[in-house]
């Protein structure tokens, strides 16, 4: 089986991306391997936050993914997504996680860039295929429906400060915020800034961009963040909601 | 259906929520631009 690495250099070579859907039970993850089979992927990467790991465990959360791995053929990588730590990461990482995301971006600079160094260095020993994902900029809102969002232009991502953390890290992905909100909102519309966006991705080209919250953007607002130099887009609440809305009536029903 | 009294949610009674989640995943798959899709 390829790398993720080798995955991603397909997708920047393609002007593609690899998608990225969160699960916290079997039969979701199963969902997720077969719908991505179904669209053509070359491969799927699938995660678990905090919580869906607190649930699932670390452990089982591997053992599923090698499972489904093996009895499809098909290449499922697996991330820690939103780790908030360098203990949680480690963990992550000893569990036998492909990729984890250490999410600093709540830190000043400074310590976002010295707790995602950390991370990438002990990625880099325990398991050199491995990738490490770092954050910047401030990703309002959480993986559910919700009516509004407030977001502002500070929330950005700042494109000087994504360079200096690219190069002081050496992640392998950058997660960037600007104007994408973590789940779906009813009451407004998403509006993501291309030009942003740009400036950004013109300052650190060889590193793997990340758009978080792709759950509720249209289909031509994520056609166009793939255009604009997005490699990798992630999804969770439409997932939960398509799962939640077929799956409480028929639970009621018996 | 299962026909097991104690089953509280037979496990055929989620495939709808599998396969709901499937479909939004080919959904989105197909705007990824891969040139095997």
């Amino acid at each position: 089986m390829k790398t993720i690495r080798e995955y991603f250099k397909e997708a920047h070579a393609q002007n593609a991306a690899i998608g990225h859907f969160n699960f916290a039970s079997p039969d979701v993850l199963r969902a997720i391997v077969r719908g991505a089979q179904d669209g053509g992927a070359p491969c799927v990467m699938v995660g678990t936050s905090p919580r869906e790991s607190d649930f699932l465990g670390l452990t089982t959360a591997v053992a599923l993914v090698k499972t489904i791995r093996e009895a499809s053929d098909f290449p499922v990588f697996l991330n820690a997504d939103h780790f908030p730590s360098f203990e949680l990461c480690k963990d992550a990482i000893d569990a036998g996680y492909d990729s984890v995301l250490c999410d600093g971006s709540r830190h000043p600079l400074d310590i976002n860039i010295s707790e995602t160094r950390r991370v990438v260095s002990y990625m880099r020993e325990h398991n050199p295929d491995g990738t490490v994902e770092g954050e910047l900029g401030y990703l309002r809102g959480s993986s559910k429906v919700q009516s509004k969002v407030s977001i502002s232009p500070s929330d950005f991502t700042d494109p000087i400060e994504a360079a200096q953390f690219v190069k002081k890290t050496g992640v392998d992905r950058l997660a960037v915020a600007f104007g994408n909100i973590h789940g779906i909102v009813t009451d407004q519309k998403e509006q993501l800034d291309f030009g942003h966006l740009a400036r950004i991705i013109s300052l650190i080209q060889s590193t793997t961009i990340v758009l978080h919250g792709a759950s509720g953007l249209s289909d031509l607002q994520i056609r166009t963040a793939i255009s604009s130099g997005i490699r990798n887009i992630h999804f969770n609440t439409e997932l939960r909601v398509a799962y939640a809305n077929m799956k409480c009536p028929t639970i009621q029903m018996k | 259906m299962s026909d097991n009294p104690n089953e509280i949610v037979p496990p055929d009674m989620l495939a709808p929520a599998e396969n709901a989640v499937r479909l939004v995943v080919t959904q989105k798959t197909h705007l990824f631009g891969f040139s095997t899709q």
